[in-house]
């Protein structure tokens, strides 16, 4: 059973179908072997999550570093029946508050400097047309400063339940709160950012 | 549109822009690994074996409780055999600075005469210098979005050698103008001149890539700025050209580049010009 479960993560080649249970204790030593093969297998959603959540590139880096970094610690508290996709986006989630800040501050920092009312976040890509990429950048940078308006309680409700688009259960099993919680703060973080897009973002 | 479409199509712009794609997988891995690698050596040191919570307690109490014992009897000792008035004559002035008042459980002594010449205490510490010393910095308090460049042509940067700071140099090889070391703060005062002494042809860049970059259109004004410091390198323009140079990249997505050029600034390499917001932007751990 244990084995099932474990090859919905799917287990690692270099660790065998009988031996699943020795990644939980190879990541808790640390083991360089275990721990790439986890982060091959998750670092791209971390990632994604982190990009959405923080919305400067490098913050979220440094917060999917801390991710990784904290696992073999974390790891003690891992419960068999949870993912180890949910479990690592409930770490993100802990370790986000400092890197929410610091990515508010720099987008102020940056939005002050060049004294503009919009700062587009997403880099403008060289394959997409101009201005549909001109539009989908302004209404990203709007949504980004709209959620710098929330808590983080419910900017992360709103990124991993519409962002996401993960089931208030498993939203409830990451932030540690209940199922109710989830939906009120979700609830509370939509009506927010209507109003804030009403005025491109602003308070 | 309705709220509702616009939050709806704001979110799925966001969900498709945000990709978990990175060029600096490997090296997050890299730094992720070193990272467990060091806690790990750093669990493995030795490490003093210290006393539990109700066991230091118990000794913190009893050597407390020694030292008063020990410093009442020898009070009470230097009382009765005169040692004590020895002590406060010999320390007066220091103590009169140190210790205004009594300290508690001491026996008062001989009483001194209060306008013996002869026993005039220690003059205090020296005012300008206790005044020097509680001044505070200076420091920058106004909130930093308040610090906003003016659109329009900005004013020439005053000597920015003030800081006394070593200046950078590139690490690179100079690869274009705007890669090459930046001029030593003498040499932009120095090149400083009426507006009449410059060239209209680097007015006009100067103003073009302006326009270009605050109009928001990044591209053409990194292109524009590196024309610019191709025409006047040392103008007196070329430090505000360098750092617009440096946010046009960031705004492109070319964070390394942008930071490789907001280090001199964050450096003092121009004085303070730039300098906070510089150090701002590059608010990143190095790991």
């Amino acid at each position: 059973m244990q084995a099932a479960r474990w090859n919905q993560v799917l287990l690692p080649r270099a660790v065998a179908a009988d031996d699943a249970a020795d990644l939980v204790d190879r990541l808790k030593a640390g083991d360089r072997a275990a721990l790439s093969y986890v982060y091959h297998a998750h670092n791209k959603q971390i990632r994604a999550f982190a990009q959405r959540l923080l919305g400067d590139a490098d913050t979220a880096e440094e917060l999917v570093h801390d991710v990784f970094v904290a696992l073999p610690t974390a790891i003690r508290s891992f419960r068999d029946e949870a993912r180890l996709q949910t479990f690592l986006l409930s770490i993100a989630g802990n370790l986000s508050k400092n890197h929410i800040r610091s990515a508010i501050r720099k987008r102020r920092a940056l939005a002050g400097l060049t004294n503009l009312t919009h700062v587009g976040s997403a880099p403008v890509s060289q394959h997409e047309d101009p201005e549909s990429s001109a539009q989908g950048t302004e209404l990203i940078a709007a949504l980004r400063r709209a959620l710098d308006q929330l808590s983080d309680e419910h900017r992360l409700a709103f990124i991993l339940c519409e962002v996401e688009e993960r089931s208030a259960a498993e939203v409830a099993e990451i932030v540690g709160a209940r199922e109710a919680t989830v939906r009120t703060r979700l609830f509370h973080a939509k009506q927010k950012l209507r109003e804030l897009l009403e005025d491109g973002g602003h308070p | 549109m309705s709220d509702d479409d616009l939050l709806a199509r704001a979110t799925r712009d966001l969900r498709k822009a945000t990709t978990g794609d990175s060029d600096r997988t490997a090296d997050t891995l890299d730094k992720i690994l070193n990272s467990v690698e060091g806690r790990k050596a750093g669990a493995s040191r030795p490490r003093l074996v210290l006393l539990g919570g109700g066991a230091r307690k118990k000794v913190v109490v009893r050597a407390a409780a020694l030292l008063a014992a020990s410093f009442a009897l020898t009070t009470a000792w230097a009382a009765t055999t005169g040692h004590l008035a020895k002590w406060l004559d010999i320390e007066d002035g220091a103590a009169r600075i140190d210790a205004p008042t009594a300290p508690a459980g001491t026996t008062a002594g001989p009483a001194r005469p209060s306008s013996d010449p002869s026993t005039e205490p220690a003059p205090p510490a020296d005012d300008d210098a206790m005044a020097s010393l509680a001044r505070a910095p200076e420091v920058d308090d106004a909130p930093f979005e308040d610090a906003a460049i003016a659109p329009s042509r900005p004013a020439a940067p005053t000597a920015p050698g003030v800081s006394g700071r070593p200046q950078t140099q590139s690490r690179r090889g100079a690869t274009s103008p705007a890669d090459a070391a930046p001029p030593s703060p003498a040499a932009a005062v120095a090149t400083a001149q009426p507006p009449a002494a410059q060239s209209d042809e680097s007015d006009a860049a100067f103003e073009r890539a302006n326009r270009l970059h605050f109009d928001g259109h990044y591209r053409d004004a990194l292109a524009a700025w590196d024309n610019y410091m191709q025409i006047a390198p040392n103008g007196r323009f070329a430090p505000e050209a360098r750092f617009n140079r440096a946010i046009a990249l960031w705004k492109l997505g070319r964070i390394p580049e942008a930071k490789e050029a907001l280090r001199p600034f964050a450096e003092g390499a121009y004085g303070e010009y730039r300098r906070s917001e510089a150090e701002r932007l590059l608010d990143v751990r190095d790991r």
